[in-house]
């Protein structure tokens, strides 16, 4: 069962990964925070495609999304629906959730620390219990994960209490010079963009939040102490709660690939639990080792970001390589374009990967590769 | 009597970016092969779409010299401009030297600055090291030279009738 839905949750995020430059790493982040019922901030400047990794998310896993930009004037009822006025009348004050943020499954917030008082109030219920109360109106809500962006991390107290309430952070910067073709490339085709082949349900996301509930941690317990002291040492603080709740993370990590057990291949998502930009910067080097073994085949791309083990730099590459031999074209100039593509996974293989670490997979699906450039 | 030190060479565990390649013998040959298809590719290449998709040799210099009567090509610019040829070398600016180019997973002992001032006299002067079984090959890149085709032409020869 676990396998099952690992497998199509896999396959979908496969597919939503598809022409997003740079942005992998968000995309699988949500996927992880939708497991561990744990919520992603995202921090970067405006226009670096934040939104549109929430959107493929909930694309991938037919989730309704709800999306919204707070200003300092957004009124609660923008958030989470009018006051149903025929309601009032009859003295129960009672809102209209219809198509808002109670009613979401996605949710990506734009500026949130923007919001206020009311709005934020409100929101920490609504992420944390999973409750929308307001006058009468009292509802479970089907939240399985909330994005909220924001360009910098408030300084604000209140703000910061808030914030913490986001487990997994991920900082962005706009796409580097060397993807800026990939990206005007992506951009073009975005309009043409199709409905997803194998989006999985949601019912798939949601046996493996169950199925994460129930991972072993055992086995791993000692490593991620270890690794808390490490940082520690370095002078990196991960608070208790904060450090408690990467456990879920580890495990949903674990279910994402159809384990029931996790393993120190797991621990990877601690660096996104660190609350700031320098801390998880550090985290990557004082954790290198406790990291070595870190892979994961349905979130390839936040492995490797976390860890730049070799065993998730494989995984990746062997998608990549996948992917391209997939759909070889036949003519000019689509043949040349994705000769230029087949080389770069060439180049990265052979400059990243220490022979010893070339699976056996990966190493026939260079040569497939090699045959078609040479 | 001159000191003599003896290089290690260890895998680095964050590989360093790419920003060359080297290659020696028949693989020389095919890297020459390599860019001069594309210099072709970049004359031919039609409309403007077509030009940007193959980006094909711009900002590229390289490097031809022999190492014990054996051809040594080294090719440097950016990743996505350079050919992907099988047995070739990837090298990276050592951080600690960033004179030193090395290839991309190796991290060498003594440190990188230490061997630069052993090697040469000018220690901001480029020059890469690789490892070539017990041996180093040490190659000066202090007088890399624009793309060009006629640079090229005798490792194409040589690939011809070798």
């Amino acid at each position: 069962m676990i396998e099952t839905a690992a497998r199509a949750v896999r396959a979908a995020l496969d597919e939503a990964r598809e022409g997003l430059v740079e942005r992998e790493v968000l995309l699988e982040l949500v996927a992880l925070g939708a497991v561990a019922g744990e919520h992603v901030l995202v921090i970067g400047p405006p226009g670096t495609a934040k939104s549109e990794a929430a959107r493929r998310a909930a694309r991938a896993f037919d989730a309704r999304v709800f999306e919204y930009l707070l200003g300092r004037f957004t009124e609660p009822s923008e958030l989470f629906g009018p006051i149903d006025l025929r309601r009032l009348r009859e003295g129960v004050v009672e809102a209209d959730v219809t198509g808002m943020l109670p009613e979401a499954e996605i949710a990506f917030l734009d500026e949130v620390f923007l919001g206020s008082t009311a709005i934020l109030n409100t929101l920490l219920a609504l992420l944390n219990e999973r409750t929308y109360r307001r006058g009468h109106t009292q509802l479970r809500v089907p939240l399985r994960v909330c994005v909220a962006a924001s360009n910098a991390l408030p300084e604000d107290d209140s703000l910061a209490a808030f914030a913490d309430r986001f487990l997994l952070r991920l900082f962005v910067a706009p796409v580097p010079d060397a993807s800026l073709e990939a990206l005007l490339e992506a951009g073009d085709r975005l309009a043409a963009h199709v409905a997803p082949r194998h989006a999985a349900t949601l019912a798939a996301l949601d046996a493996l939040t169950a199925a994460a509930r129930e991972v072993e941690l055992a086995p791993v317990r000692t490593s991620l102490a270890h690794a808390i002291r490490l940082l520690r040492k370095a002078g990196v603080a991960l608070s208790d709660r904060r450090a408690v709740k990467t456990q879920r993370l580890v495990a949903a990590a674990a279910a994402l690939e159809g384990r029931s057990a996790a393993t120190t291949a797991d621990l990877w998502p601690i660096v996104y639990a660190l609350p700031t930009e320098e801390a998880q910067e550090l985290a990557r080097s004082v954790l290198a080792d406790v990291l070595a073994e870190a892979r994961n085949a349905a979130l390839s791309a936040a492995a490797l970001d976390a860890s730049s083990s070799s065993a998730a730099r494989a995984i990746r590459l062997e998608g990549d390589a996948r992917a391209l031999l997939e759909v070889v074209p036949t003519e000019e100039p689509a043949l040349a374009r994705w000769q230029l593509r087949a080389e770069g996974v060439l180049r990265e293989i052979d400059a990243s990967l220490p022979p010893e670490r070339v699976t056996e997979a990966l190493a026939s699906l260079r040569r497939e590769l090699a045959a078609r450039v040479a | 009597m001159t000191p003599r030190i003896e290089l290690r060479a260890k895998v680095r565990a964050e590989p360093l970016p790419v920003g060359a390649v080297f290659a020696r013998g028949a693989v020389a040959h095919a890297l020459a092969r390599r860019l001069v298809e594309r210099m072709a590719a970049a004359t031919d290449a039609g409309d403007e779409r077509d030009r940007v998709d193959r980006e094909p040799v711009e900002g590229i210099s390289i490097v031809r010299a022999e190492h014990d009567g054996v051809p040594v090509l080294v090719a440097i610019g950016v990743p996505e401009r350079l050919p992907w040829v099988d047995g070739a070398v990837w090298l990276g600016r050592a951080p600690e030297a960033p004179s030193v180019w090395l290839p991309t997973l190796c991290a060498l002992e003594p440190h990188p600055a230490l061997v630069a001032s052993a090697l040469t006299s000018d220690v901001s002067a480029p020059f890469v090291l690789v490892p070539e079984g017990a041996r180093w090959i040490a190659l000066s890149l202090a007088r890399a030279h624009a793309l060009d085709a006629d640079l090229l032409a005798p490792l194409l020869v040589r690939e011809a009738h070798p």
